[in-house]
């Protein structure tokens, strides 16, 4: 054991597997999109509340739940009947808040599907590598 | 990219370039790799706090301070990373001095030098195995990954006399064992 610099130089080196490269690489760009991604949600999160609240308080404001009521205690099958309910709807559905209310449930949705997909995907990865 | 420095690599990491991280990791992932493999004697196991390290490298990224070198700073984390997997494993009494699971079989058809080259090294691997972890450390950091003392000190949070002292103890302790392996 007289050198021992030089027995240390002489152990081999072995590169780290790719596939560990790739994992590392991979987590770090999750760790990276993860708070943009969380807040990205949490907007949309307050904006589908937010407008939820507006398309209850307008239907409450213009009577909506007593004028469905009436309308469908006198439903019948005519053109006249409906032509009625159409105007009626379109007089006090608030149209531009409920379509921003389910854009936004809709992307919600959607980024909790690619967030679990994205979660699936990293813990199949270390599975394989355990 | 790969004209770059290290230190503008680092700050383009720091402020969150993907692509410049890659080239640390590929700047850093073999010594970190090989100093964790001698350190943990598990190749799996070195894998894993390869891949723990790096990511706590680019969590923390940010807290490195300009002052601080990278090196130093990378093995300071994969030397704590690689004490907490030996401090769980001994908890979980899995640790076995002998475990040298990484240790290839040799092929048919290596020259006798090489064979012979082969058997030194795992001499030393086997030595290095009986060694306490903190000696192994500073054995591997100096001869190994050639820091320098600041940088250990550095890297292991002591003083430069007390790495030094450790050094010296280290040495003797390797001497030691391997007179007791191999007389």
């Amino acid at each position: 054991m007289d050198n021992i610099k030089q027995r240390f130089t002489e152990l081999e080196q072995y590169a780290l597997p790719e596939k560990v490269h790739a994992r590392i690489m991979r987590r770090a760009l999750f760790i990276k999109i993860r708070t943009p991604f969380a807040i990205m949600i949490s907007l949309l999160v307050v904006n589908m509340l937010v407008s939820g609240w507006r398309v209850w308080t307008l239907l409450s404001e213009r009577e909506a739940f007593s004028i469905a009521k009436a309308l469908l205690e006198g439903f019948e099958v005519s053109w006249s009947f409906i032509s009625d309910v159409a105007t009626t709807l379109s007089d006090i559905l608030p149209f531009a808040a409920l379509v921003n209310f389910f854009i936004s449930l809709l992307l919600i949705m959607y980024l909790a599907y690619v967030w679990r997909k994205i979660r699936e995907f990293q813990r199949s990865n270390q599975l394989i590598n355990q | 990219m790969n004209l770059l420095s290290e230190s503008e690599i680092v700050a383009l990491a720091k402020r969150g370039n993907l692509a410049a991280f890659e080239q640390l990791l590929l700047l850093y992932e073999k010594p970190v790799f090989n100093y964790l493999l001698r350190l943990v004697n598990h190749w799996q196991d070195a894998q894993d706090i390869t891949q723990e390290t790096f990511l706590k490298v680019y969590k923390n990224l940010r807290i490195l301070k300009p002052d601080t070198s990278p090196k130093a700073w990378i093995f300071t984390i994969a030397t704590n990373t690689a004490y907490d997997w030996l401090r769980k494993k001994r908890k979980s009494r899995e640790l076995s001095l002998g475990s040298l699971e990484y240790i290839e079989t040799i092929d048919y058809d290596r020259s006798y030098k090489k064979v012979e080259e082969y058997q030194q090294t795992q001499q030393l691997v086997k030595v290095m195995a009986a060694l306490k972890p903190r000696y192994r450390t500073v054995l591997l950091l100096y001869y190994q990954q050639e820091l320098r003392y600041g940088e250990i000190a550095q890297a292991l949070s002591l003083p430069i006399n007390t790495v030094k002292t450790c050094l010296r103890r280290a040495k003797q302790a390797l001497k030691q064992e391997w007179r007791h392996y191999y007389g």
